[in-house]
């Protein structure tokens, strides 16, 4: 793929104002990153077109990265990523289009104040382990593990933790599939 | 609060022309697509995020009637797709997340012999309440009215009216909670309908808190 010659200028910007940034990392146009500075970016890391990525200043005033993506990630277009305290990407995942990862999620008990206006509940963090495959449209809640090797179905919901080398799908994910290291082989299961 | 553009006073100053009601303090990033703005009110304080479509196809073309009406403190967050034939009301203080899809009008499926998309339009009505969040990836269908300070889940699927002040998540969309006004609290529904009594309470309670 054709990716300008002007990478390599924004790669020597962006290693200035981001926490951490590896080599080899491409953005593609449109991506937003605000205060990149609690972002850490590992090596070969390609963005879609039109991500957003926020993170919001830490209280306590510590300057450790909030939101890590490991090295060879690959996040597909108009991702949505928002941090408050902790939001882990492994190495080797790969996340399709239109997904959403928050660590954070609005109030809606107070009934005299609009929904928007409240404040956001507490952060929990999100950790996504080495390998994983998170399908397109999926939505990703606060306080949640996504194991090592699992693939998260396209248009799920994840509210739970996955275990690991599991295939999870619908709303709320499910486990349907797991891989049997007797067997050496992935065999269906029904949690319900 | 983002950074805005520097120019977007100015698209303001251009927008107040093209639209039927334009508020103050509007901000429409840019990459937003509307075609007809002539049968928008946009009220106070609304910002519209980039990659987001709205779609008006009016009946008359020449008619001033209004299809899509934003109220104040509106947000409409990225790549939302909204299209409008009929009546599409969202009122203030509605926050709106990415990759949210409503629609007030579909198309009939009557007749086999032709295909799908050049058959007749089926032509609805949309009513969101004041206050309430509808989640990521939401897809609100016609003919469907949320109530006040709702909030549907993630994903799901609106299909049918939703009462005020609860919670509704699932394709489709069930209220799995609900202000209950005598406790002051919020309650789990169990099963998936509300009574008929308990909707007409939060109907009364609403328009109470209206003054």
């Amino acid at each position: 793929m054709r990716r300008g010659i002007w990478r390599h200028v924004r790669n020597i910007k962006n290693r200035m104002i981001f926490g951490n940034y590896g080599r080899n990392v491409y953005f593609f146009p449109g991506v937003r990153v605000q205060r990149p500075r609690f972002v850490s970016v590992g090596d070969n890391v390609t963005i879609g077109r039109d991500a957003d990525i926020f993170v919001h200043r830490p209280r306590s005033g510590s300057k450790d990265a909030i939101i890590q993506i490991g090295n060879n990630v690959h996040i597909g277009s108009r991702n949505i990523i928002g941090a408050r305290k902790s939001v882990i990407l492994e190495d080797n995942v790969l996340i399709g289009p239109n997904v959403v990862i928050g660590d954070h999620s609005h109030r809606y008990e107070d009934i005299d104040i609009p929904v928007k206006m409240q404040a956001t509940t507490e952060a929990g963090p999100v950790r996504i382990e080495r390998d994983s495959w998170i399908g397109a449209n999926v939505f990703i809640f606060p306080n949640v593990t996504i194991g090592r090797h699992s693939v998260i179905g396209a248009n799920s919901v994840v509210n739970r933790d996955i275990s690991p080398y599991s295939v999870a799908v619908g709303v709320p994910a499910r486990v349907i599939k797991k891989y049997d290291f007797n067997l050496k082989q992935w065999v269906r299961v029904d949690e319900r | 609060m983002k950074k805005k553009k520097f120019w977007y006073p100015i698209a303001n100053i251009k927008n107040r022309f093209l639209f039927a009601a334009y508020g103050k303090d509007v901000y429409i990033e840019p990459g937003v697509v509307i075609n007809r703005p002539r049968f928008v009110h946009v009220g106070d304080h609304v910002r519209i995020k980039r990659n987001t479509s709205i779609n008006l196809h009016p009946k008359d073309k020449r008619s001033k009637e209004i299809l899509l009406f934003l109220g104040n403190n509106v947000i409409i967050s990225e790549s939302c797709f909204i299209s409008a034939c009929n009546r599409l009301i969202i009122e203030d203080n509605v926050g709106i997340s990415p990759n949210v899809m409503i629609i007030d009008n579909s198309r009939k499926l009557g007749d086999i012999s032709r295909p799908s998309k050049e058959q007749d339009l089926k032509i609805g009505h949309v009513h969101i309440g004041a206050d309430s969040w509808i989640a990521y990836g939401c897809c609100i269908m016609p003919n469907v009215t949320i109530g006040r300070h709702c909030v549907i889940g993630a994903l799901s699927v609106v299909n049918r009216d939703i009462p005020p002040y609860s919670l509704a998540i699932g394709s489709p969309a069930k209220v799995v909670k609900r202000f209950d006004f005598e406790k002051r609290e919020w309650v789990k529904v169990v099963g998936s309908d509300i009574p008929e009594r308990v909707m007409q309470e939060g109907m009364e309670a609403s328009y109470r808190s209206d003054g």
